[in-house]
């Protein structure tokens, strides 16, 4: 490392997770100056995605607490009436278990010496926040927007299972159709359960043109019932009824008739939009999008610096006047902090526990012709937490070697059944015999402040399916911090790309 | 509409901050050059479409973003790159020396398959010169690939460069073209920047087929 920090900036931003990465860019896109800076030598932090081979990094980010004597040569930095906070380094992801599971079939050779030796490794790309775009939700237009689309592909969520569970049977894995044509070819449904759910589907197109007040007067006393009420009242059977509140019901868990619409019209104004899909995913892991919002950062000006002890800031008049990094002081106007870093001595408004746990395996849950990218949403088996899903990704994704997969379980902690406990039924009916397996609980902390006026906490991890609300609420905090600046706005085109432009929609179709 | 070239090729510079990647970009799309140093800032890309063997082939080729100075350059970087320009400065041992440590991160981070060159910049400065044109070649030698000096100041090599990084990375595209029986599959990925891809939503569907 020979260049030397800068002395002082408009921002500094601490964590390369997800939200601090689009706060950086908005921040940089505005104009501010900004030193991005992470005590991992990889990018991404809580919402990383990590290799085979590296994946163990992820236990290894021990910061030492300071001692007296650091404290007091720090402190030399100090001038007068400023006070030295230490950083914290909150526990985000703990209890992490790392196993490679020995199997019959790999007798010969286990199979890490295997993927060892053909280099493959490198293949895995294991995230750590795994979640899903809504094709016409809030992150594909900051994507598009902001031009970070140019950095990163997609590939469509191109089936969706779900489950259900007899005690004769254990538990079937049934497709659910998303576009029309799907639904045409389905056996799953009769002749009549296929027109009720186009009068039902008709009736969506209908009310999504209405706004909320409107739209919850159509649906009178059944607001804000239980949805699967308001279906049968429109004369949708039981299979059909379960069908809707399991396709619609990886976007809103037990629906009331309100928010079950427009999880519906949501869900239906996504399809078809990229694909019969309404769902896509990051070729080569989530963590890809914390580097993208990084990337277009730098490209304004923003600069990083990976790897670096952040010990401490200063607080001078209920406000922070700079950051100390490896002992050197950075002056600044603002800190963004992803949760991590908030001090110690500042508590947490509160905190969700939710439990994950990924598989490497090399047969998918439900062998297909070609390989598929699937959601398997668990909420039938577990009806009393808020989320329990499966996602299972290969080599089409890039998060794989060809013929392996990651299965990766999310889930709140609610009930009795861990979403461990199904996945591993899943497997063992559908004879997948996982090789490797990783289980952690994230802690999805929310701070309400961190102790002074210009420190802006980012969002935390969270175990939503998709990126509405950490693109939202990143949206809020730089809007209530920087009232006068926008929002990573709509990039202007050169003209250069303007020519291009018809070009790059043939790349796409290709 | 017909498309306006054969191949869109994805190239990449990487090496030591200052070593010149940025001017050596403008140099080659826009024939520019600017003296003066100042740190990457705003550049992304550039884009030059070239005629080889009578194929138009499109290069897009990416800066650092300045992600370079304290060596964090994204692993999101060197996705789908297919060719890669190492660039360092002859008047600069140091960055030299971390050529090195540039191809670990690439062996590390690309396609196992990228095509490489190595090129030792600012050959117009001779009397600054601290590394010799045959420490260059040497070092090429070594890791199999292409080496040039050129200038972007002066206008030497540049185009040398791209040209023969394309044409090796055409060739091998036409070679694997033809083992896998002339055409090469797409795995159906989505670039949600190109509105060409987007379908007409489930709703218009819908009420067409309903009319």
């Amino acid at each position: 490392m020979d260049e030397k920090l800068p002395e002082s900036v408009d921002v500094v931003v601490l964590g390369t997770g997800l939200p601090e990465a689009i706060l950086a860019s908005a921040c940089a896109r505005a104009g501010l100056s900004v030193l991005h800076l992470d005590r991992n030598e990889y990018y991404g932090g809580d919402w990383s995605s990590f290799t085979m081979s590296m994946v163990h990094e992820v236990t290894e980010n021990q910061v030492k607490k300071l001692d007296s004597s650091e404290i007091s040569k720090l402190s030399e930095l100090l001038t007068e009436n400023e006070q030295l906070i230490e950083l914290g380094n909150r526990e985000i992801v703990e209890n992490i278990e790392m196993t490679w599971i020995p199997r019959g079939k790999d007798e010969e050779k286990p199979m890490k010496t295997q993927l060892e030796e053909a280099s493959q490794m490198r293949r895995f790309s294991i995230d750590l926040v795994p979640k899903i775009l809504l094709s016409k939700g809030a992150m594909v237009q900051t994507l598009c927007d902001s031009q970070v689309s140019h950095y990163a592909e997609f590939k469509l969520v191109n089936r969706q299972l779900c489950p259900t569970e007899t005690p004769e049977a254990g538990i079937t894995l049934n497709p659910v159709p998303c576009s029309k044509g799907e639904i045409f070819q389905s056996n799953a449904l009769s002749i009549l359960e296929k027109r009720a759910l186009m009068k039902f589907i008709t009736f969506c197109t209908q009310w999504s043109t209405k706004d909320t007040e409107e739209g919850r007067k159509l649906l009178a006393e059944h607001a804000d019932r239980p949805f699967s009420e308001f279906l049968e009242q429109m004369g949708v059977g039981k299979t059909l009824q379960s069908f809707i509140i399991n396709t619609i019901g990886i976007l809103q868990q037990r629906p009331t008739a309100m928010t079950g619409m427009l999880a519906s019209c949501q869900f239906m104004d996504s399809v078809g939009h990229f694909g019969p899909s309404p769902f896509l995913f990051p070729l080569y892991g989530c963590g890809e999008l914390s580097q993208c919002f990084c990337r277009l950062a730098a490209v304004f000006g923003s600069l990083y610096c990976l790897g670096r002890p952040v010990q401490a800031i200063v607080k001078k008049d209920g406000k922070i006047t700079a950051v100390i990094a490896n002992g050197d002081r950075v002056n600044c106007r603002y800190i963004v902090m992803s949760p991590r870093f908030v001090p110690e001595t500042v508590p947490a408004s509160s905190t969700l526990k939710i439990e994950r746990i990924v598989y490497a395996t090399d047969k998918s849950i439900k062998e297909a012709e070609k390989e598929q990218l699937t959601l398997l949403n668990l909420a039938s088996l577990r009806p009393d937490a808020a989320v329990s899903r499966l996602v299972e990704v290969g080599f089409e994704a890039c998060t794989a070697p060809k013929g392996h997969f990651l299965v990766h379980a999310t889930g709140t902690q609610e009930g009795e059944t861990s979403v461990k406990t199904i996945a591993e039924k899943i497997f063992e009916k559908n004879e997948v015999e996982p090789y490797w397996k990783m289980s952690f609980t994230a802690n999805s902390m929310k701070f309400d402040t961190a102790g002074a006026e210009n420190v802006v906490v980012a969002p935390p991890v969270d175990a939503n399916l998709h990126y509405a609300s950490v693109v939202e609420e990143c949206r809020q905090l730089f809007c209530t911090t920087w009232p006068e600046l926008d929002f990573l706005p709509r990039a202007m085109k050169k003209e250069e790309e303007e020519e291009e432009e018809p070009e790059t929609e043939e790349i796409a179709e290709n | 509409m017909a498309k306006t070239y054969d191949y869109l090729f994805k190239l990449l510079l990487i090496g030591d901050s200052g070593v010149g990647k940025t001017c050596v970009l403008f140099r080659f799309s826009d024939d520019s050059f600017n003296n003066s140093f100042i740190s990457t800032i705003g550049i992304d890309f550039k884009i030059r479409t070239i005629e080889l063997d009578g194929k138009k082939i499109k290069l897009q080729i990416w800066d650092t973003a300045g992600q370079e100075r304290f060596r964090t350059i994204t692993t999101a970087y060197y996705r789908g790159a297919m060719g890669i320009i190492l660039v360092y400065d002859i008047t600069n041992e140091r960055s030299f020396e971390n050529i090195k440590n540039w191809i670990r991160n690439i062996e590390e981070h690309a396609a196992s398959d990228v095509e490489r060159m190595i090129i030792g910049n600012k050959c117009d400065i001779e009397e600054r010169r601290e590394v010799s044109r045959d420490r260059g070649e040497q070092l090429a030698i070594e890791y199999g690939t292409k080496f040039l000096e050129t200038s972007a100041k002066a206008n030497l090599n540049i185009d040398e460069a791209f040209f023969t990084l394309a044409r090796d990375i055409k060739s091998k595209m036409e070679q694997n073209e033809m083992r896998a029986g002339g055409s090469v599959s797409n795995t159906g990925r989505v670039n949600v920047g190109g509105s060409g891809t987007q379908k007409k939503s489930f709703f218009s569907n819908w009420s067409c087929n309903l009319l």
